[in-house]
């Protein structure tokens, strides 16, 4: 299997007035990629880029798949974001999952052994016939990550899935993350859980300032982010 | 795309919310709803064609049996009530005000939605409201419009509130006011 | 998101959800021609006596649909009081009751699906004129999942400005109310796009 390819050359994304990315020149191939930055760095912006939600305002980006470069890489690759509550639609866990399977233009039948399939996969089988408005925010924030897994992308990009989970939730789906076979790009605040990854970037005011090893660029990354700040 | 479909169907909801949220008490004792208002709002601000579907949304789900009218009320049983002919009347009340908010672009925001709100939700919403009223009370025509002049200056309060609160909306999410855009 | 049903099931959900339509909309049209207040005092008792057979608690639940109505009866008991025409107030506000809960009873028994997939037959000629019937689908699907969301948002609204003013909002709150309505708007949207393949 060909590994998936991101090729930024020279991407820009300024809106309101605001120069939010600066000529970012990047190749991702890595396993699993791990981005962070402060709060307003333009991480989720690159990320709603490289799915393709949004167009870059200058530059260009090459999303190859199986050896081709896609043009329409919306459903290829899956994003989970930040709230699950702006990401569940349907009433139970099966209609949810089964959501993004329709779209992909899969029969009835196919979309219900698909469904059971992932759940399977996540060891959730119980939860089939479950009403999504019971579930814990931790357990949302799983099911948007299924519903995103069901539908067999190539990347999937996590744009801050732990916000508001407490710390044995946060561990719990970190495993869950790290058992995903695709590219994993996920951009967080918890450095924990971006020590395994194969390559951390540090974005800060919209440009790349380290991007290496985890070890090298989480350690310069917390002593920066212990310094004095003003607000 | 996605985004004017998500915002019609959140304005449905939002006269839902608009509705079950506590009455104001008028002097005159008739309490009255902010969810005429949310009917304004969703033509003023989402424009006619988006904003009527948003009302006939709120009202077709209701008519399934949601119960989101103003007092709990739905299913069936809200077109046998006196207010079947607003909420018929709803949608179209909803589409005249975006459409005068719209069509009067040369205006400022706050004088076109304040008209639109009062042509729509008032002058065409009460005609067939009043029909139905006085269908459903077997009161005449006339004798109606002395029962629908009880709604009449708690509806004015509501149109200028809903121009003020367009006018603001614009100011600070000019993108999301489709009736301007 | 509840609709409104009977706390208890019946033999009504049994019955066809067509005829119990066709039902009604006869019984109410017939129900207009009744001039006599004996022979609507009548249908009324009949139509409480139904009710009560059905069960206590199903009786108190169709009464308490009814609480609404409240403020229309009291103007009609004013203006007949004022115009002395009692009895023909009473023959307004008992035909009023009763079209209003000969509905009620079709929409409590009735499943949700049952109506809206009638509703979908009427509307499907309208496919014709090129209307985006998913899109519907998908509109219909975030009001549901929304309203109690943008519910409980108000209700916290309401509290932050109650413990910061002592006293209750009316309209203040309404304004960040739909900000953050469109901002869901926003991030909702985005969810949905990358998930589908809606058309223009």
């Amino acid at each position: 299997m060909i590994k998936p390819k991101l090729v930024l050359n020279k991407i820009s994304y300024a809106a309101f007035g605001k120069v939010i990315l600066k000529e970012l020149t990047l190749t991702l191939d890595e396993k699993s990629i791990g981005i962070i930055g402060r709060n307003g760095s333009g991480k989720s912006t690159l990320a709603k880029i490289l799915c393709g939600l949004i167009d870059p305002s200058k530059g260009k980006l090459e999303v190859h798949i199986n050896g081709k470069n896609q043009s329409h890489p919306n459903l290829k690759i899956g994003i989970v974001f930040q709230n699950p509550d702006h990401q569940i639609i349907f009433g139970t866990v099966e209609e949810e999952i089964g959501f993004g399977l329709k779209n992909l233009g899969y029969s009835k039948s196919e979309v219900k052994k698909k469904t059971a399939l992932t759940l399977q996969k996540f060891d959730k089988t119980n939860w089939t016939n479950l009403s999504t408005s019971t579930l814990s925010q931790g357990e949302k924030q799983l099911l948007c990550i299924m519903s995103v897994f069901a539908m067999d992308p190539a990347i999937i990009i996590l744009d801050e899935v732990f916000s508001g989970l407490d710390l044995p939730t946060t561990k719990a789906l970190d495993t869950y993350i790290k058992n995903l076979p695709q590219m994993i790009i996920h951009i967080t605040h918890n450095l924990s859980s971006l020590e395994k990854c194969n390559r951390v970037i540090w974005l800060d005011h919209g440009k790349v300032l380290l991007d290496g090893s985890p070890k090298s660029v989480l350690k310069e990354y917390s002593k920066h982010m212990l310094r004095k700040v003003n607000l | 795309m996605e985004k004017k479909i998500v915002l019609v169907s959140l304005f449905a909801a939002l006269i839902a919310v608009l509705g079950l949220a506590p009455k104001v008490m008028l002097a005159s004792g008739v309490p009255i709803t902010a969810q005429s208002m949310g009917i304004m709002l969703c033509g003023t601000v989402l424009g006619a064609k988006r904003g009527a579907l948003a009302v006939l949304l709120f009202i077709t789900l209701t008519a399934l049996g949601l119960p989101l009218l103003s007092g709990g009320r739905g299913g069936l049983g809200i077109f046998a009530s006196p207010s079947v002919g607003f909420i018929v009347g709803f949608p179209l009340a909803a589409y005249v005000a975006g459409l005068i908010t719209t069509k009067l672009k040369m205006v400022k925001i706050f004088y076109s939605s304040l008209l639109g709100a009062i042509i729509g939700g008032i002058f065409v919403l009460y005609i067939p409201g009043i029909i139905g009223m006085s269908i459903i009370l077997g009161k005449s025509i006339s004798d109606t419009m002395v029962i629908a002049l009880i709604y009449l200056p708690g509806d004015l309060i509501k149109a200028f509130l809903c121009a003020t609160l367009t006018q603001t909306l614009f100011k600070l999410r000019p993108d999301d006011v489709l009736s301007r855009s | 998101m509840l609709a409104l049903r009977f706390p208890q099931n019946t033999w009504l959900e049994r019955i066809p959800t067509s005829m119990k339509l066709v039902l009604l909309a006869t019984a109410t049209s017939g129900i207009f021609f009744v001039e006599t207040l004996g022979i609507m005092v009548l249908l009324f008792v009949a139509t409480c006596a139904f009710q009560f057979l059905l069960g206590w608690q199903i009786f108190k639940f169709s009464l308490g649909l009814l609480k609404p109505l409240l403020p229309f009866i009291a103007i009609i008991v004013v203006w007949h009081l004022y115009s002395g025409d009692l009895s023909h107030g009473a023959l307004i506000i008992l035909r009023l009751l009763l079209i209003v809960t000969l509905a009620n009873i079709v929409t409590c028994s009735t499943k949700t699906s049952e109506i809206s997939e009638i509703i979908e037959k009427i509307i499907s000629p309208m496919r014709v004129i090129n209307i985006n019937t998913q899109a519907i689908s998908i509109s219909v699907l975030i009001f549901i999942r929304f309203t109690p969301i943008v519910l409980e948002r108000q209700k916290i609204l309401q509290l932050a400005y109650r413990c910061r003013s002592g006293k209750r909002p009316s309209w203040q709150i309404i304004v960040p109310l739909i900000l953050s309505v469109m901002d869901d708007a926003d991030h909702v949207a985005q969810s949905l796009k990358s998930r589908s393949t809606l058309r223009e």
